[in-house]
């Protein structure tokens, strides 16, 4: 069951091979289809302007992506429309999603500002990336030239802000610990994570390719017979269909807003009752990694800021009792590498982690709290605004099979309250603070002989919209466009 | 015969009780009765701890307690819906049934009068209501336990426990710990002092040695007897199982992925608490070679459960590089119609993806060795391998299977197996002696 060795480099879109970091401005571009018949036209003069994976990026990049509801307005086969993952079909906004997610209170769907149940239907999602804002400003510009009178209208235009030293709003270094494909090796040179636990079979990101498993992610697929001119490729594994998942991929799109006032508020309150009160300890003991990016498995104690992302780590042999990096922190759990069950601290400990890995592409948005990205300096000015400036970020993963992968993640390592052997811990960066008809809101800082633990922990990210999208390729641009 | 089998049931239960037993109760139900019947559930399932009903909470021998209105085989022409009753209990089945009868006997009525030959209402006594239920139990082909002994009070009193620990450690001044050895008999003081924890100093009840010791007999004597056909039988059984190799061949798997809808109808009620109940029906493969291996592999696996995999490890054999699943609170096989159907249930942590996970990556081939007996899994090789680690033949399979659960009660719905035990450890670190080292290790599970 294994495909053609020789990957078909133009056929996947550009975002799948990398992010673009040359690129400093971002902005996606929300939009409904209005008449799926005049839209038609339109998306095929958009598509000669996406960015694949053998082009060099350049001056701009734009990428496509869509949801069930858009794709349906293209082409409303339900054998077509079936065929796509359970995941994909069903979204983000059910009532099991809301519970799996932890989308709930001020984080419900009916509270989006898109991709909701009150907010119009996303149906295409373009990711516009250039070298700097005036030219992202001319790029949308043109991409939406005429898009009103072809059957699309535009829902939000959600911008990105670059952060200095590649950190989130908080104040923390972000985007290291990326799984590596070594069929995209060029792309990922300078990222420290080219060691063997870190190598992820390319079909957990790329639909056709084999996967963790060595077979193939179930994707969508066309009946030969509505694909009388192959533009598809034929699926390698049913001679009467075509492979309309082949080089895609599916892309979850979350947009998480912070509080950094309210975060490190109550990094001081929690830390009051302490000896020794130390904010940027504690959120570092939350995240995983001080704010440099050193994770705390190297350097328990203190912060080594030299510049350098360090990814090549594990917990079994360091760390198996999170003394140095806690059980329950954000790096730990939404990739524990080879700490957990089966054999931890072996190969097939870390196999089993990497059947559950996120290739993230996402960027933040709004005005950095203060510009040098610095948690002193946030610290020392934390009443300076008024009422907090909407900021946070546009989380963005790519993954094939969005249950097992994304889903999973949030909601068997992220949002467990019993992640790790723990109780009410949900994850401290991230996590839902009130699941299963109860509080979770611990913190446990393992210790010797006591552990610390901190209880009431608010929640600290909101989601404020987001959406399941597929990343078709090529050819099925071409051929849900024709 | 049901009731001289049934007095016979009793009469083991009493020489040599299973701590924990699974209550299986099978009727058919009226037809013009399942509507109400639905609306009695659903009023139960909207607080199975405390209804008006069955409040499931007053029973503290109960683990997990569910209904299931289960529809009759495909090629029956009649209607064939049956209600299933399944309970996790501490205890014999007899006396639960018992207790059921004193405490809800309107809310048996008011359920079993659904069901065809129900008492009228003027027969209806204690008697007569218990007497119906024991009579329309069904045997369980195997049973699995996460550990043997540890009842649903214990659960709920070491989990109050460990919580009243915890409040008591975040309000000591980390800086006034001298060693972890201090430490520990700090705690042990605390709970010494309180009136209502002081109950947790005490040894827990055990199995006694007599009852263990007749465990180890058994054992030895099924191992023995085990290793006789092995010897034995062995062409017989390589034969079987060329055979049953040939046969895999022409197997024919599911390819049906299931209806999203139903999935969604499915899933509606999934993920409220820790852990999840988990039902699926199918079809055994038909021919007396597949019934005749289902059959035996049931027995098989029933005497490794309750002997083997009896302390919170699901078929672990770290010897033989087998990696266990210690996620499932209770599971069991229950073979229905005349050995047509097979219904699994059981209740797990997590969500069900992540209980899919845990089935393809750690046990497989234990899954295999039974449900390839099922019409339509997906395709194995050598009985073992294939089948579970085709990811989504296997998941669809599952969708395809899986049935809702009318009701479901559990006792501890904030608590996973691996919180279970560790509470267990908590409370039997409060005794004896430690050295600094063991103190160490024991304050490690706050």
């Amino acid at each position: 069951m294994t495909s053609n060795s020789m990957l078909d480099l133009n056929d996947i879109q550009g975002i799948i091979a990398r992010g673009y970091s040359s690129l400093a401005a971002a902005s996606y571009l929300l939009l409904s289809i209005t008449d799926g018949q005049t839209a038609k036209p339109w998306l095929r003069d958009t598509l000669g302007q996406v960015t694949f994976a053998d082009m060099t990026s350049g001056m701009q990049a734009v990428n496509i992506a869509m949801t069930h509801s858009g794709i349906s307005k293209l082409n409303n086969d339900s054998v077509i429309l079936d065929s796509f993952s359970n995941e994909f079909r069903t979204g983000m906004t059910t009532t099991h999603k809301q519970h799996i997610l932890g989308d709930e209170n001020e984080s419900a769907p009916s509270t989006w500002d898109w991709g909701g149940p009150n907010t119009k239907t996303v149906d295409v999602l373009l990711l516009c990336y250039a070298i700097d804002q005036t030219h992202l400003d001319q790029l949308v510009e043109s991409l939406l030239v005429g898009s009103n009178e072809n059957g699309l209208s535009l829902i939000k235009q959600l911008g990105t802000e670059k952060l200095e030293n590649a950190k989130e709003h908080f104040g923390f270094r972000d985007g290291i610990g990326q799984p590596f494909y070594k069929e995209f090796a060029s792309e990922n040179k300078k990222h420290p994570n080219n060691n063997v636990n870190n190598t992820v079979a390319l079909g957990e990101i790329l639909l056709g390719h084999e996967n963790g498993y060595k077979r193939l992610t179930q994707r969508p697929m066309v009946p030969k017979k509505l694909d009388p001119r192959n533009v598809l490729s034929q699926s390698c594994d049913n001679d009467a269909l075509n492979d309309l998942g082949l080089n895609g991929s599916y892309l979850v799109f979350r947009q998480l807003s912070q509080d950094v006032s309210q975060f490190w508020k109550s990094m001081q309150e929690l830390e009051q009752k302490t000896t020794s009160p130390d904010p940027i300890r504690l959120a570092s003991k939350m995240v995983g990694r001080w704010p440099s990016g050193t994770p705390l498995v190297a350097s328990p104690d203190h912060d080594i800021d030299d510049g350098e992302d360090k990814n090549n780590f594990e917990y079994h042999k360091e760390d198996s009792e999170g003394l140095k990096c806690p059980l329950g922190s954000h790096i730990r759990r939404t990739n524990p590498r080879d700490s957990l069950e089966p054999e931890p601290g072996t190969k097939k400990s870390s196999d089993f982690s990497n059947r559950h890995r996120l290739l993230r592409r996402g960027r933040p948005y709004g005005k950095p709290f203060d510009s040098s990205m610095d948690p002193k300096v946030f610290l020392a000015n934390l009443d300076k605004e008024d009422k907090p400036e909407s900021r946070g970020l546009h989380f963005i993963c790519l993954n094939a099979n969005i249950g097992r992968q994304f889903e999973f993640v949030q909601h068997t390592w992220a949002n467990n309250p019993n992640f790790n052997g723990l109780y009410k811990d949900s994850d401290p960066i991230i996590g839902n603070r009130f699941s299963n008809n109860l509080k979770q809101d611990q913190f446990t800082v393992q210790q010797c002989p006591a552990r610390t633990q901190y209880r009431g922990l608010p929640s600290f990210v909101q989601m404020k919209g987001g959406g399941y999208f597929f990343v078709p390729s090529k050819r099925a641009l071409t051929f849900l466009f024709s | 015969m049901n009731l001289i089998t049934n007095k016979a049931k009793v009469l083991l239960e009493r020489f040599h009780p299973m701590p924990q037993n699974a209550v299986s109760i099978q009727i058919p139900i009226v037809p013009s009765k399942e509507k109400a019947l639905r609306s009695t559930l659903d009023e139960i399932n909207s607080n199975a701890a405390d209804n008006r009903i069955i409040p499931f909470a007053q029973f503290d021998s109960v683990h997990f307690a569910r209904f299931i209105i289960l529809e009759g085989i495909d090629d029956e022409k009649n209607y064939g819906t049956t209600l299933v009753f399944m309970a996790n209990i501490d205890g014999p089945i007899s006396t639960f049934v018992d207790q059921l009868a004193n405490k809800c006997p309107k809310g048996i009525d008011k359920i079993f009068k659904s069901c065809t030959a129900y008492p009228a209402a003027a027969h209806r006594s204690r008697s007569s209501r218990r007497e119906f239920l024991l009579a329309h139990s069904l045997d369980t082909q195997a049973f699995y336990v996460n550990t043997i002994g540890r009842t649903a009070l214990q659960i709920r009193q070491q989990s109050e426990l460990q919580e009243s620990l915890q409040v008591f450690l975040n309000s000591l001044d980390q800086d006034t710990i001298e060693s972890a050895k201090l430490l520990r008999e700090t705690v042990i003081e605390f709970v010494t002092e309180q009136p209502e924890l002081s109950w947790a100093i005490a040894k827990q009840a055990q199995p006694s040695l007599l009852w263990r010791s007749i465990e180890n007999v058994r054992f030895t004597a099924l191992l023995a007897f085990g290793l006789l056909i092995l010897l034995w039988a062995w062409p017989v059984l390589v034969s079987w199982a060329l055979t049953l190799r040939v046969k895999e061949f022409s197997d024919e798997e599911d390819t049906k992925r299931p209806d999203l809808n139903y999935l969604k109808q499915l899933r509606a009620s999934e993920d409220i608490a820790a852990h999840n109940p988990f039902a699926a029906i199918g079809y055994l493969k038909s021919g007396w070679l597949r019934k005749t291996t289902a059959s035996s592999l049931l027995v098989a696996a029933q005497v490794v459960l309750r002997h083997v995999f009896n302390k919170g490890d699901l078929a672990g054999v770290p010897a033989l590089g087998l990696d266990g699943v210690d996620t499932i609170h209770f599971a069991r096989w229950t073979m229905l119609d005349d050995r047509k159907r097979l219904l699994f249930t059981s209740n797990y942590d997590g969500s069900l993806e992540s209980y899919m996970v845990d089935f393809i990556d750690k046990v497989s081939w234990g899954l295999n060795l039974i449900f390839s007996n099922g019409k339509g899994y997906p395709k194995t090789k050598w009985i073992v391998k294939d089948g579970a680690r085709k990811e989504q033949r296997f998941k669809d399979y599952l969708g395809n299977h899986q049935i809702e659960n009318q009701v479901w009660y559990t006792a501890y719905p904030h608590l996973t197996a691996n919180n279970i035990s560790n509470n267990e450890a908590i409370q039997n670190g409060l005794r004896g002696h430690m050295s600094e080292r063991s103190a160490r290790s024991w304050l490690k599970r706050f």
